[in-house]
C-alpha cells in the first residue's frame, strides 16, 4: 500500500523509523535555529516541546487506545510592516496503535504524522516585559499513516498568572485537503478537525512543564458501493449530502488524548 | 435527482454565513491599530505582508467546464495570500533537499549481460564524495530558495460549506523579479484541483479541473492599488481534456464535463486604501477567444 507513494519507502515501516526522526528533528529544529528569545511561537514562552500522551476513543481507518511522542516546534523571525509576525511551525509525532485493537493490519500498529506550517500572528498584547496574550494562524500540511493533508490552525495563548499560561488551538483538515491512503479511490479524503487545550507551568526561565488534553474528530470518505468507477474517478471530490453521490461519509469518531511534556 | 437540486438550493441560502464572516472580519478591522509604514501599496507589494481572508467567485472561471456547462457556477471559499514571505521558499527548499538525497542514493549506472549460463547485473554506486558533493549543492541550492527576498504564495480553498457550488483548492508558488520602484514580474510553479457540482434546469452539472503549471503575474503598485495581469499556463490542458466536451458515462444522465483551459487570463485591482481591511476585485476568462468571463472578489484582513 506505501509502496505505491513511496516508492523508495522501504517495506517494512519500521525501517523509515530512523528517517523520520531526522526529519523530525530538521522540521523542529528550523523555528528553533531561527528565532531569538523574543519570537517564542510554542504558548507564550516557549519554542519547543517533547510530549508522550495516552490516546483512546475511535477513530477512521484504526481503532483503540495508542501510546505517542510528539516532537514539536514553533517561532517567528519575520515582521511584517504592520507589527504581525510570521515564522515557522513543525513537528513530529510516533506512536503505536496497537495497545487494544485489532485493526493494526493498515499500519503494523505504527503511527506517525509529520507536519510543517507558517503561522502569522493576528492579535497580540505586551506588558512592559512579557507578552500576555498572542493568537495566530497557520496553514500548513503534512504526512500521516492515514493521508497526506494541508490543514488550517487557529491558536490563542495568553498568560494566566505570572508563572501559568494556556494555550487553546484548532486545527482542521477538510475533505478536499487530503489525500487518504486507505481507500481505492484518488479523490478520497480523510477529514480530521483536533481541538486542543495546553497549560504551561514555567519551572525556570527557560522551562515550563506542558500538560494538553486534545479531541479530535474524524470523518473518512469512501467510494459509494456500486457507483459507477467512471463517475467515481471522475467527480469524487464532490459530495452531496443526501443525493446521488459517489462518495459516501460514515459517522464522525472520536478521539481524545492526554499528553505530558516539557517545553523549551 | 432532484435531492441534488434541494441540496443546492439549501448551499445557496448559507451564503448568509459568507457575509457573517465578511461583517465579522470588518468589525475587527475597526479596532485593529495600524502602522503608517504600510501605508502604500508600493510597501504592499515590496515588503512581507500576510492576507487570510474569504472570496466569491461568479461565472464561467477556468475550473467551471467551459462552454459545456450551461450554468452559471458560484464559487466560495479561503483564501490566504502571502508577499515576500517564506512559504514558497521553504517548500522549494524541502523539494531540493529531497531530491538531492535521491539522486545522491541512486545508484550511478547500471548494466546487464549475459555470461555463460548467467545474466549478470553490474551496479555501479556513487562514491562518499560523490554523494558528499550531490548534497552539498543541493543544500546550497535550498539555502538560496528559502532566503529569496521576492517571493509570493497564493492558496486557495474553494469550500461548498459556505454556500457556493465548487469544491477544491489551487495553490500558486511565485519568485519575483522587481524593477523601477514599483513594478514586479513574478512567475512560480501552481498545483490545483477542483470539483464543481450544480443544477440548472433540472440538468446534473458535474465539472473536473486539475491544473499542474507556470502562473506568470506582473503587478504594478500605485500609491493606492496594485494592478495585476496574471496567466496560469496549465501543462493538463495539454490532452485531450483541453476540449470543452461532454464525457459520456453509462449509468447516469448526468452532464460530465473535464476541461482545462491552456492559458487563462486574469485582470485584478488590490485595493490599499482601507488599511488592514484587504480588497481584491478581478475578471478572469478561461481564454482570450472564449469569450467566457468570471469575476471574483476577496476581502480579508492583512497583517
Amino acid at each position: 500500500m506505501f509502496t505505491s507513494f513511496f516508492p523508495y519507502l522501504p517495506q517494512r515501516l519500521w525501517r523509515a523509523v530512523p528517517l523520520l526522526l531526522l526529519a523530525s528533528l530538521t522540521l523542529t529544529a528550523l523555528p528553533v535555529l531561527a528565532v531569538d528569545k523574543e519570537n517564542h511561537g510554542f504558548g507564550l514562552d516557549r519554542t519547543f516541546a517533547v510530549t508522550g500522551a495516552y490516546g483512546f476513543g475511535k477513530r477512521q481507518g484504526m481503532a483503540g487506545q495508542s501510546g505517542l511522542l510528539r516532537a514539536e516546534g514553533a517561532g517567528y523571525f519575520m515582521t511584517t510592516p504592520m507589527n504581525n509576525r510570521g515564522g515557522l511551525e513543525g513537528g513530529v509525532e510516533l506512536g503505536y496503535d496497537g495497545l487494544d485493537h485489532n485493526d493494526a493490519a493498515a499500519t503494523q500498529g505504527f503511527l506517525w504524522d509529520l507536519w510543517l506550517g507558517f503561522p502569522v500572528t493576528l492579535f497580540e498584547k505586551q506588558s512592559d516585559d512579557e507578552m500576555l496574550f498572542t493568537s495566530a494562524i497557520a496553514p500548513g500540511m503534512g504526512i500521516s499513516s492515514q493521508h497526506a493533508y494541508v490543514y488550517i490552525k487557529g491558536k490563542v495563548a495568553a498568560r494566566i498568572v505570572p508563572k501559568v499560561s494556556m494555550e487553546l488551538d484548532y486545527q482542521w483538515t477538510p475533505y478536499m485537503g487530503s489525500a487518504s491512503w486507505d481507500t481505492n479511490s484518488a479523490h478520497a479524503g480523510l477529514s480530521l478537525a483536533t481541538l486542543r487545550y495546553a497549560t504551561y507551568f514555567a519551572v525556570g526561565d527557560e522551562v515550563s512543564l506542558m500538560a494538553y488534553f486534545d479531541w479530535r474528530q474524524s470523518n473518512l470518505e469512501t467510494p459509494t458501493p456500486g457507483a459507477d468507477p467512471a463517475l467515481q474517478q471522475f467527480s469524487g471530490g464532490v459530495y452531496n449530502s443526501g443525493s446521488f453521490s459517489p462518495i459516501v461519509r460514515a459517522r464522525w469518531d472520536n478521539n481524545f488524548r492526554i499528553g505530558f511534556g516539557v517545553a523549551f | 435527482m432532484e435531492r441534488l437540486g434541494q441540496a443546492t438550493r439549501v448551499g445557496r441560502r448559507n451564503g448568509w454565513r459568507t457575509l457573517a464572516a465578511v461583517l465579522a472580519m470588518s468589525a475587527l478591522v475597526t479596532w485593529t491599530p495600524r502602522e503608517a509604514a504600510a501605508d502604500s501599496a508600493v510597501s504592499q507589494l515590496m515588503s512581507y505582508s500576510v492576507m487570510t481572508g474569504l472570496f466569491m467567485e461568479v461565472g464561467k472561471a477556468e475550473y467551471s467546464g467551459g462552454k459545456g456547462n450551461p450554468g452559471m457556477p458560484v464559487a466560495t471559499g479561503f483564501r490566504y495570500y502571502e508577499r515576500q514571505g517564506i512559504v514558497t521558499g521553504t517548500l522549494t527548499a524541502i523539494a531540493i533537499v529531497l531530491a538531492g538525497a535521491a539522486a545522491a542514493s541512486s545508484p550511478k549506472s547500471q548494466r546487464t549481460y549475459q555470461s555463460g549460463n548467467y545474466i549478470v547485473t553490474e551496479t555501479t554506486y556513487r562514491s562518499e564524495a560523490e554523494q558528499a558533493a550531490i548534497v552539498a549543492g543541493a543544500a546550497a541550492g535550498a539555502a538560496g530558495a528559502a532566503s529569496a527576498k521576492n517571493q509570493s504564495f497564493d492558496l486557495e480553498i474553494f469550500s461548498r460549506s459556505l454556500g457556493g457550488d465548487v469544491s477544491g483548492w489551487r495553490m500558486n508558488g511565485y519568485y519575483g523579479i522587481p524593477f523601477a520602484d514599483r513594478f514586479m514580474f513574478e512567475l512560480g510553479m501552481g498545483f490545483g484541483s477542483i470539483d464543481t457540482a450544480m443544477k440548472k434546469d433540472s440538468q446534473e452539472i458535474y465539472a473536473s479541473w486539475g491544473y499542474i503549471g507556470m502562473p506568470f503575474r506582473f503587478n504594478y503598485a500605485n500609491d493606492l492599488f496594485i494592478l495585476f495581469l496574471e496567466a496560469q499556463w496549465n501543462w493538463l490542458g495539454h490532452t485531450a481534456s483541453a476540449k470543452a466536451d461532454p464525457l459520456q458515462v453509462p449509468g447516469t444522465d448526468a452532464l460530465l464535463l473535464r476541461y482545462n483551459p491552456i492559458l487563462p487570463w486574469k485582470i485584478g485591482v488590490v485595493s490599499n486604501m482601507f488599511g488592514r481591511l484587504y480588497g481584491e476585485w478581478d475578471i478572469s476568462t478561461p481564454g482570450i477567444t472564449s469569450l467566457e468571463f468570471a469575476t471574483k472578489a476577496t476581502l480579508g484582513l492583512r497583517f
